[in-house]
Order: structure tokens, then sequence, then C-alpha cells
């Protein structure tokens, strides 16, 4: 009897701690959160666009106008009115985030051969260059960009000829 | 029979019975061997490595969001991404080197106006399918688990604001 409960005592230990052929079951869990930030677009706006006056370039006359309004001519061409109009953007975000300017899709014709923008931004026209070359701007949430124009004549403008050129500054989020 | 005699036969009767008794006994005595089986294996661990990141998105737009296990974001209706990293999550996956795994996606909670849905995985280099896997890979000493989203902003959000739903990544052996 003795041998019979001990017999019985192994088979139940054998079924409730090696129960044969079960597999091992594991599971692990991990959460993932998801951040998601809100903030307002860049916004711009065109103040004044840019408006030279009266100008008499000759062929291959360099024409600037800088980021104050004032004209100058380099070559054999003349200047009614030293005074134009720079164009003048103002661009409004809501943070600190870095803010990239970006020339592009100038179009010109006729008698103007070569046409990059010139930028100034928040007044400081002393330091004045190529909008290309402008570094990126962090935290300033209201920006203007003061613009000039730098041209190259490509032939000689009839008199009272209008020459439309234009180009296109983006103001983008770095 | 005189009463000497019935005695006997009483006697001889006990002691046949407990012959009986006896032999049966000793039938109750076999034994049967028995076999313990157990296997060992790795327990399954998840390591996060990166939660998900949106970015900055527009705000005060009603839009839901989607990042691919890739990373990149997009957005329906008026909803725009504007600018900062954007993240898939990212989960190492250890555990047996032969046996394999069920993993699944639960317990979607929403944060701050954004309500978490439709999670994607990506697993150990595979395509982006569905959160629910059912016999991958084992995944032995690492695997990568990379996982999207969809989050559905409500359009309350002010800029400024930010909201981490989250849900919760479970891997277990089947």
């Amino acid at each position: 009897m003795r041998l019979l409960k001990k017999v019985f005592v192994l088979t139940v230990a054998a079924g409730v701690f090696f129960p044969g052929f079960q597999r091992f079951s594991s599971a692990a869990a991990v959460q993932m959160s998801a951040l998601i930030g809100f903030v307002n677009p860049l916004s711009v706006s065109n103040r004044s666009d840019v408006r030279f006056g009266g100008i008499h370039p000759e062929p291959h006359d360099q024409v600037v106008m800088d980021t104050t309004g004032k004209i100058k001519i380099t070559g054999t061409g003349t200047v009614e009115s030293a005074d134009g109009q720079p164009g003048s953007i103002s661009i409004t975000d809501s943070n600190d985030q870095s803010v990239n300017f970006l020339p592009g899709n100038y179009r010109y014709g006729g008698s103007v051969g070569a046409l990059k923008a010139i930028c100034a931004l928040n007044g400081n026209h002393a330091d004045e260059k190529d909008c290309a070359l402008l570094p990126p701007v962090t935290g300033m949430n209201k920006k203007t960009l003061d613009i000039g124009m730098d041209m190259t004549m490509a032939g000689a403008a009839a008199s009272s000829q209008s020459v439309p050129s234009s180009f296109d500054i983006s103001a983008v989020y770095q | 029979m005189t009463n000497q005699g019935r005695g006997l036969v009483l006697v001889a009767s006990a002691v046949g019975m407990a012959g009986v008794l006896l032999s049966l006994g000793a039938a109750y005595a076999a034994t049967s061997p028995v076999t313990a089986t157990i296997a060992f294996d790795t327990p399954i661990s998840l390591t996060k490595n990166a939660d998900i990141s949106f970015g900055a998105v527009k705000a005060g737009v009603a839009s839901t969001y989607t990042i691919s296990t890739a990373g990149s974001v997009s957005a329906t209706g008026g909803g725009q991404w504007l600018y900062g990293a954007k993240t898939a999550g990212n989960v190492a996956i250890a555990g047996s080197t032969f046996q394999t795994v069920n993993i699944s996606v639960g317990g979607y909670s929403g944060n701050g106006g954004v309500t978490p849905s439709n999670a994607k995985c990506a697993y150990n280099g595979g395509g982006e399918g569905s959160c629910t896997i059912n016999g991958a890979a084992a995944p032995g000493a690492g695997k990568t688990l990379l996982i999207g989203v969809d989050a559905a902003a409500d359009g309350t959000q002010i800029a400024g604001d930010t909201a981490t739903p989250s849900f919760t990544v479970t891997v277990v052996y089947p």
C-alpha cells in the first residue's frame, strides 16, 4: 500500500510540475507613444513689389537697386530717379523654428539678360546679400524681408519700354 | 457439527478470505515509469528603441495623419506636416531561436484630442502591413519591428500644443 501511495504521489507530481510536451509560453508587451506637435503654418504677405522707376540702361549695363531702394547703374546708362521702391514681404510664424528663404522661379526677358534678388532681413540693410545666401533665421516670430534687384542688361531697352520681370521668394521651415 | 467443528470452519474461512485479499493487494502494487519532459528556451524581451514622432503639423485643423513604417507622414483634408523629425516606432524583439512569435497591437489610447488607430508593422525587414502577425520568424538575438500608426486630430489643437496618444505592442509565443 505504501508503494502504491508513492507511485500515486510521483504521478501527481509529474503532472503538476512537468507537464509533458506542453509548449513553454511567454509574452512581452511595450507601450508605444506617438508624439505629435501642432503649430501654425508660416504666413507670408507681400507688402510691396519692386519698382525701379525711370532708368535708361545700355546693353550690358548692370542695374542694381539695393534693399533701401537706391538705384545705381554700372556702365553707360543713366538713372532718372535714384530712388526706387524695394520689395517687401512680411513673414509670420508662431514658434522659434528656423526658417529658410529661397528665391527662385526667375522670369525675365526682353532686354534683361540676368536677374537676381537681393535681400535684407529686418532692416539690416548693411548686411544685404543675394537672397539665396541668406542663412536660416531662428527666433523671430515676425520677420520683414526687404528685397532689391540686381539686373544685367542684354540689349538696349527701347524708350518707354516696360520690362516685367518677376521671381518668387519662398519661406520654408528648415 | 459440534461447536468446535463450527469454529474450525469459521477460522478456515477467515484464513481463505485473507488469502484472497492478500493476493489482490499484490496486484495493486504494480509500478509504471513516468517521463518528465521539460524544455528550456529564452523568454521574449522587447526593447523600445524609438517611440513614434510625427513632427509638427498644422494646428486647428481636423485631419488624420499617417506615419508609415518608413517614417513618412501624410495627411488627409486640410492637414499638413510642417517640420520636425518624423520617426517610426522601433522595437527590438529577442527570444527563442526556433520558436515563432505572434505580434499584436491594442490598447489604443487617445490624448490631447488625437486618437490613434490602425497601427502598421514591418517585421524583420519585411514590408509594411497589419500589426496582427501570427507565426512571425523566431526572433533569436534580436529582430526589428518598425511601427507606424494613424493619428486623428479633432481640430481643437492650437499652436504650441502637443499630444501623445499611445497603444500597446504585444509579442507572445503561440
